[in-house]
């Protein structure tokens, strides 16, 4: 069975992420609890005030799945919604097919302190 | 029906001549108001008599931005005379006409007898008296009731009899806007607070008031203040790539507000009857909110500050420059920041504080999805933004229990309201959540006997 993961809602406000982090590859089997990816989400062109909020979040995936296909790497914007990544529940599924439905995963705000100040030059 | 004259009644200051712009009104004519509605305010401006002119003067950092507002002794439906305001800038300018205590800006018809407000000022105007300290002089904002680009803003009522206790407010920008109101002018805090209170609130827009940086500034001796500017004028003029005007604008605003000490500060009050001096404040009110997981430390003087990410890039690559090469980033656990603020208690209880508030933080998310905690890795509270702020929150309990201050739980503030609906982005709150923790700061200050929180007294 395929199965797909899309860039979730983290905000009223969020209409794009950045995503920042990916721990796992193509063609590995993840376990339920495995973590997947980081994203940050940038509100501050979408927020008219003065001291706008990055906030980072980690995905987990909570499906027993293969990782099949990557549609980002580190540094993507992506907007709310679009196809990170195909799931599959055998190793060999063709992947011309729908996804039946979407990957389970658990969202979490997590701290990320690294890009909390960008350094001189920047 | 009765017509109650709205007089300014009088306000004098020894020495000095108390003069005022027009009238700026905040309502129209003809509006049913309710008793102790603020319904208007003017600048004012102090002129020292020939033989004080060389003298050190009151508000000397605050001139151009003093101001007071008048909220009615009755309710009842207002009628402004029509020589009060004059217009443009007329009604600004702070020494453009005498005070004169019988001069009337307005005035109420009643319909029936209502109760006055406080009981003690008969149908004179209550003054609310409102002061600004500019980042810096240039930053001319007076376009409104306390507007502009202040360091420093305060509010205290000019009538009281007893000595005024002064609440300072050192947090992020939810405590200020908290304290401040939909008005920015504190007016709704102001409602709950009808004795002699006088609270003021220090900006986090250039140097974020921390508890690690509070301790140096109140400790920091004039030699040490020197050498840091010498140290700041060296490494800015040399600087790679040279200042442009946005990295002057922010150093200058950083290097004036290290050199100050919001905890040592004293305070000028007007009142009616003169001038009177607030000793520094007796009552704290901060928030883990300001608490940042990382402060700056200089390399070589070792002092520490804590300023926004965003504000730094926003700066300038001069000032990029500068904090990269003279600084270091310190990452601070929740222990360094329990000593933190057990030293700033320490420090303010030293000098006759005896009430300290504390803000904790919101610590809920209306997206998180956690089912199991197995899939983030251990210690989660440098890990999950939840979590650490659940164990900040945590130990604010244990200061509280070892140091008696009061907290005030925004947690679950925001939990009863719903995170989703009043804090849409997570970090900023609706009115309704403003306003939820101003009352919750006044009901905390009523219960802690602070000066000018006495419950309302109506006659």
């Amino acid at each position: 069975m395929l199965i797909s993961l899309t860039l979730p809602r983290t905000n009223e406000y969020m209409t794009e992420a950045v995503i920042r982090k990916i721990y796992a590859t193509e063609g590995e089997l993840l376990a339920v609890g495995a973590k997947f990816l980081d994203f940050a989400v940038d509100l501050s062109a979408r927020v008219p005030h003065d001291c706008p909020p990055i906030q980072h979040y980690r995905l987990a995936v909570r499906d027993r799945a293969w990782l099949r296909r990557l549609k980002v790497v580190a540094g993507d914007e992506v907007p709310m919604g679009a196809t990170l990544a195909l799931f599959s529940t055998a190793p060999d599924e063709p992947l011309d097919g729908k996804p039946a439905r979407a990957v389970r995963v658990s969202l979490a705000g997590i701290i990320d302190s690294s890009d909390w100040w960008v350094g001189p030059g920047a | 029906m009765t017509t109650v004259p709205l007089r300014l009644g009088p306000l004098t200051v020894a020495g000095f001549e108390v003069r005022r712009s027009g009238i700026r009104w905040l309502c129209e004519d003809g509006r049913l108001c309710e008793p102790g509605e603020v319904v208007a305010y003017c600048n004012i401006g102090l002129v020292p008599s020939r033989e004080l002119q060389a003298a050190p003067q009151p508000f000397a950092e605050e001139t151009r931005d003093l101001q007071v507002a008048f909220a009615l002794p009755v309710g009842g439906r207002l009628r402004k005379s029509t020589g009060s305001s004059h217009g443009g800038f007329l009604d600004r300018l702070h020494e453009l006409q005498r005070w004169t205590p019988d001069f009337v800006i307005g005035e109420v018809v009643r319909s029936s007898h209502k109760p006055t407000v406080g009981g003690e000022t008969g149908d004179a105007l209550r003054l609310l008296l409102l002061a600004g300290r500019r980042f810096t002089e240039f930053a001319e904002g007076r376009s409104g009731l306390l507007t502009g680009w202040h360091d420093r803003a305060r509010a205290w009522w000019g009538e009281a009899a007893e000595p005024h206790g002064t609440v300072l407010c050192l947090g992020n920008c939810e405590l200020s806007a908290s304290m401040r109101g939909e008005s920015g002018a504190f007016l709704d805090l102001f409602e709950g607070a009808r004795g002699p209170a006088h609270v003021a609130v220090v900006s986090d827009d250039v140097l974020v008031p921390c508890a690690s940086t509070l301790v140096e500034q109140a400790r920091r001796t004039p030699a040490e203040a020197e050498a840091l500017a010498a140290d700041f004028m060296q490494s800015f003029q040399a600087s790679h790539p040279p200042p442009r005007p946005e990295d002057w604008v922010y150093a200058s605003c950083l290097l004036a507000a290290l050199q100050r000490s919001p905890l040592t500060e004293r305070y000028d009050l007007l009142m009616r009857a003169g001038l009177r001096t607030a000793m520094p404040a007796d009552t704290l009110v901060v928030s883990l909110g300001a608490e940042a997981q990382i402060v700056l430390r200089h390399k070589r003087l070792g002092y520490t500050m804590s300023l926004y990410g965003f504000r730094i890039r926003d700066a300038g690559a001069a000032v990029r420059a500068w904090l990269g090469a003279a600084f270091e980033p310190v990452e601070r656990t929740i222990d360094d920041i329990r000593r933190d603020l057990t030293a700033l208690i320490e420090a303010v209880r030293a000098q006759g504080a005896a009430t300290v508030l504390a803000l904790n933080v919101m610590s809920s998310s209306a997206y998180e999805t956690i089912q199991s905690y197995s899939s983030f890795d251990r210690p989660m509270g440098n890990v999950l933004w939840s979590v650490r702020s659940k164990e900040t929150n945590l130990m604010l309990h244990d200061l509280a229990r070892e140091r008696g201050i009061v907290i005030v739980d925004v947690d679950a503030i925001a939990a009863d309201l719903g995170a989703g609906t009043h804090f849409p982005d997570g970090i900023h709150g609706s009115g309704r959540m403003q306003a939820e923790v101003r009352a919750e700061i006044v009901r905390a200050l009523r219960v802690c006997g602070v000066r000018g929180f006495a419950p309302r007294a109506v006659s």
